[in-house]
């Protein structure tokens, strides 16, 4: 496979910084879990994020008998993209005669709710989605979906796109970027720590292998700290 | 022919490049509203439809009045919403004779000096329209036994939100009666308003008055005098 695992990265982010040793090694594991992790999240970012399909089961709590306000389940959606309605239980989005909504602002929902603007749905036709306030560590991140009409017995699988995942050496060994994405992983967290492990000297050879993609990617970045200027 | 409203939605989506329902300029109910308006306002330029109804009103025996049903709409379940153009022709049931249609002036000389009105079978009829929009007839003579009529007349394109439909049938499911020029009329007028292009307007209006042209000449006796009995 062409995108690297942990191992691979964690091995190649050492070479880089001249700290791949076995005794007296200058990084603790979890040290090396922290420098790939930081990089990784700046690298998946930067590759616009990947898209996760659901049915509305997996997404919200009973949709099928709410009447315009569904609480959700996830908590690791960055971004939904889209959410449909749909008489299916187990629907994704796909199944015939399910409709995709549009997403307006919340007070748009409200007004549709309350106005005498007549004509009938059988489906709901817009939706909202907002942020559920809380300290519960568990609830953090729950969204809640506003949608109107309030018919019911619809169910709402979403198509969204979730928050970053740190990998680590056993449970989750993959990245969530493409074959050069991965490369850019440990060269990054390279970057960063040579300087932090006496080899600062490292640092321009480990830049020039950046790819096209992360070198502009972090001109840009550089030039809108330093100036302000992100026209690049 | 007819459309559905939902495919007028979508072409008005795709013409104005309003097709990303993640972040879309125009919601569908926004989207519908402006429909419905503008097809009220289409449908007043265009030639009205016309609709047969057997047997639909009856003048009670002794009776020299009634009243246009209230039912008689383009689709089921908008009782109350009838809304008629002016075409009225009344044909007695029972020997298949149509009425004479007189203004109120006509019909009031009609009745001039008649303490007790006469009863027989109407021959002659005058309409007027209530402060309630019920439209009021009145016939001459008098029924002197029940008379059922059929109603042959134009109507008011009904407002599309009117529509109910049967089961789960809503805005998504009315059939715009137009036809295909008419159709794509409506689409240029609706895209005028959000896109600011009085042009638009402009080439709707063209294809609704070549749309009335055609009704014309599906209508028209091809004659240019013809005997009025």
């Amino acid at each position: 496979m062409a995108v690297l695992v942990y191992s691979e990265l964690s091995t190649a982010f050492l070479d880089e910084i001249g700290a791949n040793a076995a005794t007296d090694a200058p990084l603790s594991s979890t040290e090396i879990a922290r420098y790939l992790n930081d990089a990784y999240a700046d690298v998946w970012e930067l590759s616009g994020g990947s898209v996760k399909n659901v049915d509305s089961a997996t997404a919200w709590t009973s949709a099928q008998t709410a009447t315009g306000v569904v609480t959700g389940i996830l908590t690791d959606i960055r971004e939904v993209i889209h959410v449909y309605a749909s008489t299916t239980s187990g629907s994704v989005g796909v199944t015939s005669g399910d409709n995709v909504l549009d997403r307006v602002e919340l007070s748009q929902v409200e007004f549709f709710r309350h106005s005498n603007v007549t004509g009938t749905y059988d489906r709901p036709k817009i939706y909202a989605l907002s942020r559920i306030a809380t300290t519960t560590p568990a609830s953090v991140n729950l969204m809640q979906l506003n949608y109107w009409p309030s018919v019911t017995g619809y169910y709402f699988p979403i198509k969204y796109i979730p928050q970053f995942t740190p990998i680590d050496s056993v449970t989750v060994t993959t990245p969530d970027v493409d074959d050069i994405g991965s490369r850019d992983i440990y060269l990054l967290a390279a970057f960063r720590a040579a300087p932090a492990v006496g080899n600062a000297h490292l640092v321009p050879t480990i830049a020039s292998r950046f790819s096209q993609r992360l070198s502009e990617w972090m001109t840009r970045k550089d030039s809108a700290a330093v100036s302000g200027d992100q026209n690049r | 022919m007819s459309i559905h409203l939902k495919q007028i939605r979508d072409r008005i989506r795709v013409r104005a490049r309003n097709m990303d329902p993640r972040k879309p300029t125009l919601a569908t109910p926004e989207i519908d509203q402006a429909i419905c308006d503008v097809a009220i306002e289409l449908g007043s330029f265009l030639p009205a439809p016309q609709v047969y109804s057997a047997s639909a009103i009856t003048i009670a025996a002794g009776a020299s009045t009634s009243n246009l049903p209230t039912t008689v709409t383009q689709w089921t379940g908008n009782d109350g919403g009838a809304e008629y153009n002016g075409d009225i022709r009344l044909q007695l049931v029972n020997t298949g004779v149509f009425l004479i249609q007189v203004s109120r002036d006509e019909m009031d000389a009609l009745s001039n000096g008649a303490v007790i009105y006469p009863v027989s079978r109407p021959t002659h009829f005058a309409l007027w329209e209530e402060k309630d929009q019920t439209v009021q007839l009145k016939f001459w003579p008098g029924a002197k036994a029940a008379e059922p009529l059929n109603l042959f007349c134009s109507l008011q394109y009904d407002d599309l939100r009117d529509f109910i439909g049967t089961g789960l049938d809503d805005l998504d499911d009315v059939e715009i009666q137009f036809s295909r020029v008419a159709a794509q009329a409506l689409v240029l007028m609706t895209l005028s308003e959000f896109l600011n292009r009085p042009d638009l307007y402009q080439r709707g209006m063209a294809m609704a008055m070549r749309e009335a042209s055609r009704r014309h000449n599906v209508e028209s006796h091809g004659r240019t005098e013809r005997w009025v009995p």
